[in-house]
């Protein structure tokens, strides 16, 4: 009986952690690289930097929207904490730095705190509006200080004929493009990461 | 540079009871070269503030509905000069 309950719960607990799978296969949403530019992250001699585990501080972490007739769970192919950890490893890696787990000059520490597509069907067109938080703070690699703390929002709003799964993914897919364009632009970020000692090899 | 405003207000953002709106502007940009009048770069930018309400937060309080209109529009110029950086990166 215990043995049942425990795998009962063990289910449940994939079920909800991974924030995503309820029953179909889930938006494939990503950054993809060919997206990606050089920008003003590319200013900074090359960093080793690590990227630390992404937190999940969504309010709801069981879906990223609903279907507005049916109101099913519209959610990811993967946790949206590895869909923000890939976006920002790619833009660092296309900005010239190296993202590494150990000997880091610096750390980048991200929170997703919202990850949501809002459907709207109007009388001939359907509005989709998908909406990207990430809190983000770069620390120092050796003394670990907090050097400086942002926070990025990125929103697509797009209208569309018919309410299919092509527009809800590129309307995220845009949405969280936006958040890395602004990292990637952001002075601030990069005067931090300018501010941190190089300790790896030189490329 | 040229920016225009196609389209700039209040739009229903998620459905419900009461429906929740925010404030948007359509952007255009282009950069042009004096003299030959060649589009170096040019964008458009959708933008939509985060701050979603219910559409009496804007007809009750017309100085927090200028605000949130005048700031979406700052927003947009940020939007438009984040992609500008952007794109000049890449030498676009």
């Amino acid at each position: 009986m215990r043995h049942a309950a425990f795998a009962i719960l063990l289910v449940l607990s994939a079920f909800l952690t991974s924030g995503c799978r309820s029953g179909s296969s889930g938006l494939d949403v990503r950054y993809p690289e060919a997206g990606a530019n050089r920008a003003m992250l590319a200013f900074v001699a090359p960093r080793r930097i690590e990227v630390s585990a992404v937190t999940d501080r969504r309010m709801d972490m069981s879906r990223i929207g609903y279907k507005p007739k049916s109101r099913a769970n519209i959610v990811t192919a993967r946790p949206v904490t590895d869909i923000v950890r890939e976006a920002l490893a790619v833009e660092l890696n296309t900005n010239g730095h190296t993202v590494v787990a150990d000997t880091r000059d610096a750390v980048l520490v991200a929170a997703v705190e919202e990850f949501w597509l809002d459907v709207v069907v109007g009388y001939s067109t359907t509005q989709y509006v998908g909406k990207v938080a990430i809190a983000l703070a770069v620390a120092d690699g050796r003394s670990g200080d907090t050097l400086v703390t942002r926070r990025y929002v990125g929103i697509k709003r797009r209208q569309a004929d018919a309410d299919t799964e092509s527009a809800w993914r590129e309307v995220m897919d845009a949405a969280l493009a936006r958040t890395m364009h602004d990292l990637a632009t952001d002075p601030e970020v990069v005067a931090a990461l300018g501010r941190v000692p190089s300790t790896g090899p030189p490329r | 540079m040229r920016v225009t405003v196609p389209a700039w207000g209040l739009v229903r953002v998620r459905e419900g009871e009461p429906d929740l709106l925010s404030a948007f502007a359509d952007v255009r940009a282009q950069m042009v070269l004096r003299g030959t009048g060649v589009v170096v770069w040019e964008d458009n930018e959708d933008v939509t503030n985060p701050e979603r309400l219910p559409l009496e937060a804007f007809t009750k309080d017309r100085e927090f509905t200028r605000h949130e209109l005048t700031e979406v529009l700052e927003r947009a110029g940020q939007r438009l000069a984040s992609e500008l950086l952007y794109a000049r990166g890449a030498g676009r």
